[in-house]
């Protein structure tokens, strides 16, 4: 749990690279999610098909498993409900300078809230993108993980390390904390996005801490939707 | 292994056997009778659309 390691100066990684350094958790991997289309290959005739050589063919087939394997998301109950509520409260925070309103989506595993979770940060994002297209620097939807037996420290870092933050050993909760939410201030963050807060026991200490901290996370920042099993 | 790794490897451990679909076992065998009835009960289709994230931001208010 440090800091996103920084770039090789001699050009940009490999794509396979890219997305394995950077996961959905931080601003690069979200921003990847976000400015992701789905791009149809185009369709080759039988005398086109059978002019291929062997990698030529198998690279044809390649793009078309590829393409086919990113399946479209169906519009679900929980992904209009999802969306509905959280929109309705995103509007409701705007002025809002405390006790700003927050959404817990909860449900067995698999039935896909994660997934709506990610749908809503998206389209928050473009649309936030469309009202302000002058700003390339803004970052509206922050999304982190809670990792398991987490402390208040480490979903402190877990914010830092979206923004790419260094976050040096000897920095305290306090520092951090300052830090997130300075970045996150001059970056209009409006939208939390905080995964698996199952990973929050408040029958423990460590836990509450957590918990508290995340509430303060929410009182400086805008918006949080939080997802537990 | 002192007492804070171990606990937090329990906890780990129970927090992940949570997070797993329970497991749906049938008993009985299926036949030929009880396709026939499955197909006649089917529910009705309801077509839900896709999600697309662009639209559904172009909806949102400027």
């Amino acid at each position: 749990l440090t800091a996103t390691l920084p770039r090789q100066a001699a050009g940009e990684p490999a794509d396979d690279e890219a997305v394995m350094d950077n996961p959905l958790t931080t601003k690069e991997g979200w921003r990847r999610f976000v400015d992701k289309e789905p791009n149809p290959p185009t369709l080759r005739s039988d005398g086109a098909l059978a002019g291929l050589d062997t990698a030529g063919r198998f690279g044809y087939d390649e793009t078309r498993i590829e393409y086919h394997a990113d399946l479209p998301l169906v519009n679900t109950p929980i992904i209009r409900q999802v969306i509905g509520t959280s929109r309705l409260l995103i509007q409701l925070n705007r002025h809002q300078v405390s006790a700003r309103r927050g959404v817990v989506i909860s449900g067995a595993s698999g039935t896909g809230k994660t997934t709506a979770l990610s749908q809503l940060g998206r389209a928050h994002e473009l649309a936030a993108r469309k009202r302000h297209p002058e700003d390339r620097y803004r970052l509206p939807v922050v999304c982190i993980t809670v990792p398991p037996a987490a402390t208040p420290r480490m979903v402190a870092v877990e914010f830092a390390r979206f923004f790419g933050l260094p976050t040096l050993a000897r920095a305290n909760l306090t520092d951090v904390t300052n830090a997130v939410c300075a970045t996150a201030a001059y970056t209009h963050v409006d939208l939390v996005l905080v995964d698996e807060i199952h990973n929050i026991s408040l029958a423990t200490r460590a836990g509450a801490e957590v918990s508290d901290t995340l509430k303060y996370f929410a009182e400086r920042y805008l918006e949080p939707v939080q997802v537990c099993p | 292994v002192d007492k804070a790794s171990a606990r937090v490897a329990a906890r780990t451990r129970v927090a992940a056997a949570a997070h797993r679909p329970p497991l749906v076992v049938s008993t009985a065998e299926p036949d030929e009778e009880d396709d026939v009835l499955d197909e006649q009960q089917a529910a009705p289709v309801v077509p839900l659309g896709i999600f697309d994230a662009r639209a559904e931001a172009e909806r949102w208010p400027s």
